[in-house]
């Protein structure tokens, strides 16, 4: 069946997201991400330490993006905000490759689809 | 507003005003699949991208929960303005959206038609091209009419009359265009891709030798063909691969797998001998040790005790 959903991207809000390698059994609002996050930039790389592990981190670049939730009372999708950066993260000792790889996705997928 | 069905969809580029899902049919599989419209003007494809790779050998060393099996991985969501307004996602996965180029659907459905025995012999106006489609692709009317007509002009002859332009759809054409894609692809091939599947298939047994350059750049064309034809009816798929003679290259790559069995079989037969020549070293030290005399050892002689003056003193008492 054919579906057609319009979403307005207009939003006040914006967002830097992290990619962080580890689960939290939380959704919703937090009032201190930044005071949690303390980054320092190391040449190329970002690191970060959280609950005392050291994470190192990439920026996905030339990306940009919107966070959206549908409403459950009327199943509209709406913008939460527009995403200006996002940062990708490891654990110390694992290779942060997956922002090559979407990078490399994004280069091919433009010549298959340029 | 649930968090719990919140979605990052990212953009290679940064102005997006609007945007509308849509449902249009896979190229490949012709199953309805979820596609964005953004500013009414370009069609998106959106891939998610939750880090699981099936291709990946490491892929089973990736962090999961003993749960659900889902990557270990969550998002935090800084404002950039307000420090304090900050979201916290559990779900971590990531949505990309990249250019999708129309042309893909049309040339399936033009090759299900000729499939099922349909010819294109007469020219169409976009009005009649676009009420045919209509039945099979319902959101058609919704998509912009630049889409469409950048499409057709890709894999359709097509004359101008009184100021209309009429369109048939060329199969010729369609291998031609997709034939320029696979070129263009070849000519700038993912690194990591050539280094982990194309790279280690043409290596010579020897590594001085080089692989020869035209066997390379073919061998580039098939794979990219390989990378299309996730976009690309089967049919359609092998029609392109016939299109180009992969003769020289499967050889190449067969002659080259013998050369490194043979290589590999020589080797093992080295190590065998080594083995051997290693455990017979030892089993002739093991006899050798047996055959040697053992060397007597020489008796004790007990030495004569000797009477002192003191001996009275600890003797038996009589």
């Amino acid at each position: 069946m054919a579906e057609e959903r319009n979403i307005d991207l207009q939003s006040a809000k914006t967002y830097k997201v992290n990619s962080i390698p580890c689960r939290i059994r939380y959704t919703g609002p937090h009032s201190s991400i930044p005071k949690h996050l303390i980054k320092i930039q190391e040449n190329q790389e970002i690191i970060t330490y959280l609950r005392g592990r050291k994470l190192h981190g990439k920026s996905i670049t030339n990306i940009k993006g919107v966070v959206l939730a549908k409403d459950d009372m009327s199943d509209e999708i709406k913008s939460l905000g527009q995403v200006n950066e996002v940062q990708y993260y490891e654990r110390e000792g694992v290779s942060i490759d997956q922002v090559e790889k979407i990078d490399e996705f994004v280069k091919l997928s433009e010549l298959i689809h340029g | 507003m649930s968090l719990n069905s919140a979605r990052i969809i990212l953009f290679p580029e940064s102005t997006q005003d609007s945007l509308k899902i849509v449902n249009l049919p896979h190229p490949r599989t012709n199953q309805e699949y979820h596609y964005a419209l953004v500013n009414n003007e370009e069609l998106y494809e959106l891939t998610e991208f939750d880090n699981d790779n099936p291709h990946s050998k490491t892929n089973h060393l990736r962090s999961l929960t003993k749960t659900d099996g889902k990557p270990v991985r969550s998002l935090l969501l800084e404002n950039v303005n307000d420090e304090s307004d900050g979201l916290v996602l559990e779900e971590s996965n990531i949505i990309i959206s990249t250019k999708f180029n129309f042309t893909y659907i049309l040339i399936t459905y033009f090759i299900l038609q000729l499939e099922q025995g349909k010819e294109f012999r007469r020219y169409q106006s976009l009005e009649d091209i676009t009420d045919v489609l209509e039945e099979s692709i319902p959101i058609i009317l919704q998509l912009p009419g630049s889409l469409l007509n950048t499409s057709l002009e890709n894999i359709c002859d097509s004359i101008n009359e009184n100021d209309e332009k009429f369109y048939k759809f060329s199969e010729e054409k369609t291998i031609n265009y997709l034939k320029t894609k696979s070129e263009l692809i070849s000519q700038n091939f993912p690194k990591s891709i050539e280094s982990t599947i194309v790279s280690p298939l043409l290596y010579p047994a020897n590594i001085d030798e080089k692989i020869p350059e035209d066997i390379k750049k073919l061998a580039l064309i098939k794979y990219s063909i390989h990378l299309i034809s996730s976009y690309l009816h089967p049919k359609t798929e092998s029609r392109l691969n016939s299109s180009y003679n992969f003769e020289s290259v499967n050889e190449y790559i067969t002659k080259i797998q013998k050369e490194k069995l043979q290589k590999k079989a020589a080797e093992d037969q080295i190590q065998n001998l080594n083995q051997i020549n290693a455990q017979n070293k030892r089993s002739i030290g093991v006899q050798d040790n047996k055959n040697r005399k053992k060397p007597t050892p020489a008796k004790k002689i007990p030495s004569k005790v000797i009477k002192g003056p003191l001996d009275g003193f600890f003797g038996k008492k009589k």
